[in-house]
């Protein structure tokens, strides 16, 4: 537990010093925003009803690209074999990234949502509701995009086939995040449960697909 | 100290190593030599764990290296051809990092002094990405200083640094076997120090083959 704070540690301590990171997440998040209005027009009530699936088809792709920095930094300084050979465990290295990536991603994505939705006509309880999905759902998000980047640099970057390998285990979080699941007729609760559910999925495989790709980069 | 024995390893559709066997006694320095890409990285990578040999085994102090997990960051030293410095830290908060990585303890005065030895006293505030080649080669081998390990594994440790830093390194070395350490290291340069042994590895085959021909003479 005490390799896993030390790393988790190292991790955070490497977001705040590499504020760039966290910068280009957010440029990334508004101003993808602004074209996205810019596209559908001033009509109040389409841009209200497409509010929340903007919002996460924006963050998943602003994830996915701040990822690959998380991640191929290491690899190319060497600290990520230098983490394996002091011992730490493919696990306590990949879980450490996830954390650290949910940790400072949610902040930004704190205030970065409300003042999005400025521009949408939404009630204040809606925006509560699409913030408490966000964060439940952010975990999951983090643990595929961290595990999209490692499979990324182990295609020596081959951004096609890791966007057609990672795409489907987006899909779940997206259908019960943005509020499609009105299709199943599922209550909001049942929809929490789900969210949490495909996390506790998303947990042991990404962990055990992490640590695999983690060993693989080394070949 | 270290034993390897009878390894076979096959990397990238090539086979590097075929039956290859050593041992590296207390007080003993060994040379891994030969041209580039025989495998002189792939064999210091498998004696550290990162990469597993298909066939054989790396013992160190009489353990499986896979079997040290945690243990691995005080049975050896492994510094990789990559610096493993991270661009947007001091040299100070590197060094820092890695000392909470290893779990080392060190003492301000010792510090300053050992800084002192490569002469980057006057460069610790400085970002790794304000310095030039030699000397980030020069942060990553103050390590050196600062391992209370007995085993050294150094891949290319004199590339990219000036005559004088190259007599203190082999000062350093020299002194650490005297205190009962070994290293094993490898270099394409002509170095004077005085050798245990020196082994060349040769290019076996360029396509993957079972069949068994040394590529490595020992002198």
């Amino acid at each position: 537990m005490s390799n896993f704070i030390k790393l988790l540690k190292r991790e955070i301590n490497l977001i705040i010093k590499n504020s760039r990171s966290l910068m280009s997440y957010s440029s990334f998040f508004l101003i993808s925003l602004i074209l996205f209005i810019f596209a559908i027009g001033p009509d109040e009530e389409i841009l209200s009803s497409l509010y929340r699936p903007i919002l996460w088809i924006i963050m998943i792709f602003a994830l996915i690209a701040i990822s690959e920095t998380f991640v191929f930094d290491d690899f190319a300084d060497g600290s990520l074999s230098e983490l394996q050979f002091l011992g730490y465990s493919e696990i306590s290295i990949f879980l450490a990234k996830c954390f650290a990536m949910s940790f400072s991603l949610l902040f930004p994505n704190l205030f970065l949502i409300p003042i999005s939705s400025i521009f949408f006509d939404i009630t204040l309880i809606f925006l509560i509701d699409t913030i408490f999905l966000i964060i439940i759902s952010f975990p999951t998000l983090s643990l595929i995009s961290v595990l999209s980047a490692l499979i990324s640099l182990q295609m020596k970057r081959n951004k096609f086939i890791q966007f057609i390998l990672i795409m489907p285990f987006f899909i779940p979080v997206i259908i019960f995040g943005t509020g499609t699941n009105f299709l199943f007729n599922i209550d909001n609760e049942f929809k929490i449960l789900i969210l949490i559910s495909l996390f506790l999925i998303t947990l042991p495989l990404s962990i055990i697909l992490g640590k695999l790709v983690i060993k693989e980069i080394n070949y | 100290m270290l034993e390897v024995n009878s390894i076979y390893l096959y990397r990238n559709k090539r086979q590097i190593f075929n039956n290859f066997t050593l041992n590296l006694k207390n007080k003993e320095i060994i040379l891994i030599t030969g041209d580039n890409g025989v495998g002189k990285t792939s064999l210091l990578d498998s004696i550290s764990g990162l990469i597993e040999p298909q066939r054989g085994s790396v013992k160190i102090n009489g353990f499986h290296v896979s079997e040290l997990g945690e243990r691995k960051k005080k049975s050896f030293l492994y510094l990789p051809h990559k610096n493993c410095l991270k661009e947007n830290l001091t040299i100070n908060e590197n060094l820092e990092s890695w000392f909470e990585l290893t779990g080392l303890k060190v003492k301000y005065e010792d510090y300053q002094n050992k800084l002192k030895t490569f002469n980057l006293s006057n460069l610790q505030d400085k970002f790794i990405n304000k310095l030039s080649h030699g000397q980030k080669k020069k942060v990553s081998l103050t390590k050196l200083l600062f391992s209370n390990t007995k085993l050294w594994l150094l891949d290319e440790p004199f590339n990219g640094i000036d005559i004088k830093s190259s007599d203190i390194l082999k000062k350093i070395m020299h002194n650490h076997l005297m205190d009962g350490g070994s290293i094993l290291f490898s270099s394409h340069l002509q170095s004077n120090i005085k050798l245990t042994k020196k082994v060349i590895l040769k290019k076996v085959t360029n396509k993957l083959t079972s069949k068994s021909i040394d590529n490595w003479e020992l002198l």
